[in-house]
């Protein structure tokens, strides 16, 4: 079709030219223009349309039931911060542990195990409660400024399987301004303002609260109502950062996190454990530990792609955790951690991840026979490291 | 309630400037570099006044 024939679409040719002469000049230039930013907007308007789609989760063969997070909070229902919530129960009655990925969304290990979890293992006595995206707001937006990528791929025997990489914090979308302080509810204790929307700053959260603290609330009114007696909270942290490759434990949790600190370095597995400080609010081992029944420990791996000192940003830094950068501030002795031209790959942190799971899984069944949480399957490190970890992704 | 009615409010600021912007681009007595600067700044306008971005 041709222009003129485009034109004659109208009807009448006078209402074209009389289009064509209004635009005329500066005001034809102007609109050409326009039309060109609106085609930008639209196409960088659906990248980041795309970055809402949730993350995919196939069902295991030990998932029993799938729950939301607005079970516990029904304020959360049809909103960004809802997100799905799998049981995994025994024939044997237990104790019930609830494992929470993607608190940060920018700490890949700590989710892609939880997924992990949720499609391969199998419990044998007691409950599992697994949620993948715990922050399910912060899957939907990267953070600002760091260049960090929508998302990364994981090789799997059926393809490439990809994850998002979000940001620290709530989307923006779903919660602002920010404050100038963070006044963390109920303690009093200020922070920064950007913390506002970190989910790990909001516990135990309030119902009536802003929305992160909301989230919270749905967490732990979880924790409450469902009894859970162990809460392990998956985290990374950059190789510049004192805590990592550690476990931080509540007062409550400390001699269970002892007993597993001593099995997974009898394991070849170095880790540290580091008490929960008592005038920090708002995290998980803190507030869960403070305010409900439950055990709650939070373990930590080394994220290259979330440090300051880091070299180039791309998918391939996520997964495969070598950064040549770090290699060099090793040398400086900038880093609280080792860290060598093998980098830190996300096959071995997922495993350092689920090592840990598993041992805090015996050592609790052990210390209370009358409340066992065992798992069958749990990926160990050598199948993980040796097949690599896409086999378990299906 | 109040966080509807704020974001309603928001995006009528949002709109209103879009409006200026647009006009600006449109407009007879403005030289290029005035349009280019217009049309760029309704990109981010276009994705606040949709909640994309």
């Amino acid at each position: 079709m041709t222009f003129y024939e485009f034109i004659q679409l109208f009807g009448k040719k006078g209402v074209a030219v009389k289009v064509l002469t209004c635009l005329a000049g500066k005001r034809l230039r102007g609109a050409v223009l326009l039309a060109g930013a609106l085609s930008v907007a639209v196409a960088s308007g659906r990248e980041f349309v795309d970055q809402r789609q949730p993350l995919q989760v196939k069902q295991g063969p030990g998932v029993t039931e799938i729950r939301r997070l607005s079970d516990y909070l029904p304020a959360l229902k049809d909103s960004r911060g809802d997100t799905e919530v799998y049981v995994l129960a025994g024939r044997k009655p237990g104790g019930t542990v609830l494992i929470l990925g993607g608190t940060h969304p920018n700490e890949p290990a700590g989710y892609v195990a939880a997924v992990t979890l949720v499609e391969n293992i199998k419990m044998d006595a007691g409950r599992m409660l697994v949620i993948p995206q715990a922050n399910a707001s912060g899957f939907t937006a990267t953070d600002p400024q760091e260049a960090t990528l929508p998302a990364f791929k994981i090789d799997t025997p059926a393809g490439q399987r990809w994850f998002r990489y979000g940001g620290r914090g709530t989307n923006p979308m779903d919660q602002w301004p920010d404050p100038d302080i963070y006044l963390h509810f109920p303690s009093g204790q200020t922070l920064s303002g950007n913390q506002t929307r970190n989910m790990n700053r909001a516990y135990p959260g309030r119902p009536d609260g802003n929305f992160t603290e909301r989230c919270a609330y749905a967490v732990t009114e979880m924790v409450r109502r469902e009894k859970v007696n162990l809460v392990i909270d998956l985290h990374e942290a950059s190789p510049e950062y004192p805590v990592i490759n550690a476990i931080v434990a509540h007062e409550k949790a400390m001699p269970l996190a002892s007993v597993v600190v001593m099995n997974l370095e009898l394991r070849g597995i170095k880790i540290g454990l580091e008490p929960s400080p008592q005038n920090l609010h708002g995290l998980t081992h803190r507030e869960l530990g403070d305010h409900t029944d439950a055990l709650a420990v939070l373990m930590e791996t080394t994220n290259p792609s979330q440090g300051r000192l880091r070299g180039k940003m791309n998918a391939d830094l996520v997964v495969s955790g070598q950064d040549k950068m770090y290699v060099k501030a090793v040398g400086s002795k900038r880093l609280f951690v080792e860290f060598d031209e093998k980098g830190h790959p996300l096959t071995e942190r997922v495993s350092r991840h689920l090592a840990g799971i598993e041992e805090f899984l015996k050592a609790y069944s052990e210390a209370n026979p009358g409340r066992p949480i065992s798992a069958v399957s749990i990926p160990s490190p050598e199948e993980i490291m040796t097949g690599g970890l896409g086999k378990f992704l299906h | 309630m109040i966080h509807e009615t704020v974001v309603l409010v928001y995006r009528l600021i949002v709109l209103f400037v879009l409006g200026c912007t647009v006009w600006i681009a449109l407009d007879d007595e403005s030289d290029g570099y005035i349009q280019i600067t217009a049309v760029i700044l309704t990109i981010p306008l276009a994705l606040r006044l949709l909640m994309i971005k």
